[in-house]
């Protein structure tokens, strides 16, 4: 039985602290995971609060045939896609399209300073005009580097979907980007 | 394995997540498709763009377990009070707006548009894990979903067009090799700026037109519109080496040319470019000995001396019949095939003194056919020692009444028109004294030689 199985069967046993220590263990790649979705510190905080409760609340569904990493970027993506819909009524967006709307405390990592300010803002406005799904298995694939499989797990699609959602979303980024991706192909 | 069944599987290859055995089949056809190479990269780059493009606070943020603690520990808000459709009735109340205002907008991309293009998507990646008509019936089921797409969906411009490409595709897996062309016809004239899907779409009808209408024509006509606009496309050696070989049955002419193209594309390395090169040179050594003359039939001498000299109509000027038995300059003279391959080592060079005891004031007449596939102007190059006559289809095209030593190509008459089919040609070299002898080729008016032009004594026919 894998650590993350254990604190799971002690939290269903009613002890708070073990449910603490999948939290800790998982707060990070969860919120990042929130602010690829939604772009913004707050409300990424606010996502990954609802979803960590959402995953106490139905922890005796987790079968352990999935990863509990798996099994929780499932809720954390849902989570996020409801605050999404709820949020942009208008236009349906998972990235900030303006370099304002970043969370005033994000610092960007050392890759992020190998782009150039407007190919990431090209790169979001690109990502943004995928469709939902298609943004979400990219996003889980390019930025979290989830395996497809495990995307089919929290898209609760088949592998089959995932694909022919991935193909389209490197499709239309490839068009959308094409001016950029030539001057690094050439 | 085909490219798009590549694509789909390169998120796992860059993972290195498919079975060792599919991982090794992506490999290879990775190794010699530049397009499906040129997709990896893009995915790796687009990959990495999208990670490096929203700027990720590091850490966590403040408050987050603590939110968790205090959350969890407030009893279950999911308490149902009502009917499910009571609490779901702002939701649905919503959705009936979104439908409305949905219905009187113009209609373009929609998540719902999404779904029923994944939905029709779905069925035809499945039907490839059966076979005969099980899959059938999955690319008809397909095939119906997707025509309601388009239809449905005519003006969304990102998935219209790839819609068509698969409803396209689902008429060639079934063999409706005519309407998959009117499909594919119907994406270039609709979609004509979108690249990826106009590449597609004519590389298909490439492929088409060579395998499912027999049409190298066509095929060539797509296949130069990609040179000529996609010089870079990926599978463009590929494409022009298939067109090459459709061709060969056709028009050594245009196999030529086509390998000759092939050849062409910058394309270092690539397997279908080493067979290109390989079958033009060895066309190239194949048109050599057709060009030039070096089978034939021939009769003489006759005499060439005096009122006999150079414009006087021996027999053979009034009459071909290789039965025939002819007063010549040493007695009776017959019809006889000369071969003479060895002499393209002497750039088509036929010596006559060896084969006639008498050279003094003696004339051969020299008898063949020439094919053209088309009714066209070619260039005749003659050099003799001495003097010679041509006759192309019993019309006198070319006199020289030189008295001179033996050059190749010494006379170079201006393009002459030739049938389609056998054209006859008669020559008559003549000579004064000394060395005799003479050469005939055939080339395009441009001097270049042309695979579809050959000489043939016996007009095709086997001896």
């Amino acid at each position: 039985m894998s650590q993350d199985q254990t604190a799971v069967k002690a939290a269903l046993a009613g002890d708070a602290s073990a449910y603490e220590v999948l939290v800790q263990r998982y707060q990070q790649p969860m919120f990042r995971l929130a602010f690829r979705y939604l772009g913004d510190t707050d409300r990424a905080r606010a996502a990954c609060v609802e979803a960590f409760e959402r995953a106490y609340r139905g922890l005796a569904q987790f079968d352990g045939r999935a990863q509990f990493g798996t099994w929780l970027y499932r809720i954390v993506a849902n989570t996020c896609k409801s605050h999404l819909r709820r949020q942009t009524r208008e236009r349906e967006r998972f990235l900030p399209l303006e370099a304002g709307n970043a969370a005033p405390d994000s610092r960007p990592g050392p890759r992020s300073r190998l782009l150039e300010q407007e190919t990431q803002q090209e790169v979001q406005r690109a990502i943004a005009t995928l469709s939902p799904k298609i943004r979400s298995a990219w996003i889980l694939f390019a930025a979290e580097g989830l395996k497809v499989a495990e995307i089919a797990q929290v898209e609760g699609c088949s592998v089959g979907a995932v694909k022919s959602r991935l193909f389209h979303a490197r499709r239309k980024l490839q068009a959308e980007l094409r001016e950029y991706l030539g001057e690094v192909t050439r | 394995m085909r490219c798009r069944q590549t694509e789909k599987q390169l998120p796992e290859y860059l993972q290195g997540s498919l079975a060792p055995s599919a991982q090794e089949a992506v490999r290879r056809h990775l190794d010699r498709c530049d397009r499906c190479r040129q997709s990896l990269q893009s995915l790796e780059t687009l990959s990495e763009w999208t990670q490096a493009s929203a700027c990720v606070p590091a850490g966590v943020p403040a408050g987050l377990l603590q939110g968790v603690r205090e959350r969890i520990k407030k009893p279950s808000q999911s308490v149902r009070l009502r009917p499910w459709w009571w609490q779901k009735a702002p939701v649905l109340a919503a959705a009936l707006v979104v439908i409305i205002v949905a219905s009187l907008l113009p209609r373009g991309p929609s998540a719902a548009s999404k779904e029923d293009f994944e939905r029709a998507l779905n069925l035809y990646d499945k039907a490839f894990e059966y076979s005969g008509r099980q899959r059938e019936a999955r690319l008809l089921e397909s095939l119906k979903l997707l025509e309601a797409f388009c239809e449905k969906y005519s003006d969304d411009e990102v998935l219209a067009p790839v819609a068509l490409l698969f409803l396209a595709d689902c008429h060639r897996q079934q063999g409706r090799a005519d309407r998959a062309v009117e499909a594919y016809r119907d994406i270039l004239r609709r979609f004509p700026s979108d690249r990826e899907v106009v590449l597609e779409a004519r590389t298909a009808l490439t492929g088409l037109y060579l395998n499912g209408l027999n049409d190298p024509e066509r095929a060539a006509e797509e296949a130069t519109w990609l040179l000529e606009h996609e010089k870079d496309c990926s599978g463009l050696v590929e494409l022009c080496v298939a067109v090459a070989e459709k061709y060969e049955t056709v028009s050594r002419r245009e196999a030529f040319r086509w390998y000759a193209k092939a050849e062409g594309v910058q394309n270092p390395g690539n397997a279908a470019t080493r067979v290109a090169a390989q079958r033009r040179q060895a066309m190239q050594q194949e048109f050599l000995v057709d060009s030039y003359l070096t089978d034939c039939w021939m009769i003489g001498p006759f005499d060439n001396s005096g009122q006999f000299k150079f414009s006087y109509a021996h027999p053979p000027e009034k009459e071909i019949d290789l039965e025939a038995t002819y007063p010549g300059k040493d007695g009776d003279v017959q019809w006889r095939r000369v071969a003479d391959a060895a002499n393209l080592a002497r750039g088509g060079h036929i010596d006559l003194l060896p084969m006639y005891e008498t050279n003094q004031y003696a004339a051969v007449y020299v008898l063949t056919y020439l094919y053209s596939p088309e009714e066209r102007k070619v260039r005749f190059l003659m050099g003799s020692d001495d003097s010679i006559r041509f006759w192309l289809n019993d019309e006198l095209v070319w006199s020289n009444p030189a008295n001179r030593g033996y050059g190749a190509d010494q006379d170079r008459p201006e393009p002459l028109f030739v049938h389609q089919g056998w054209n006859k040609i008669l020559l008559r070299v003549s000579n004064d004294a000394g060395l005799w002898g003479f050469s005939l080729r055939v080339t395009d008016q441009d001097h270049d030689i042309d695979p579809d032009l050959r000489f043939d004594p016996l007009r095709g026919e086997k001896s």
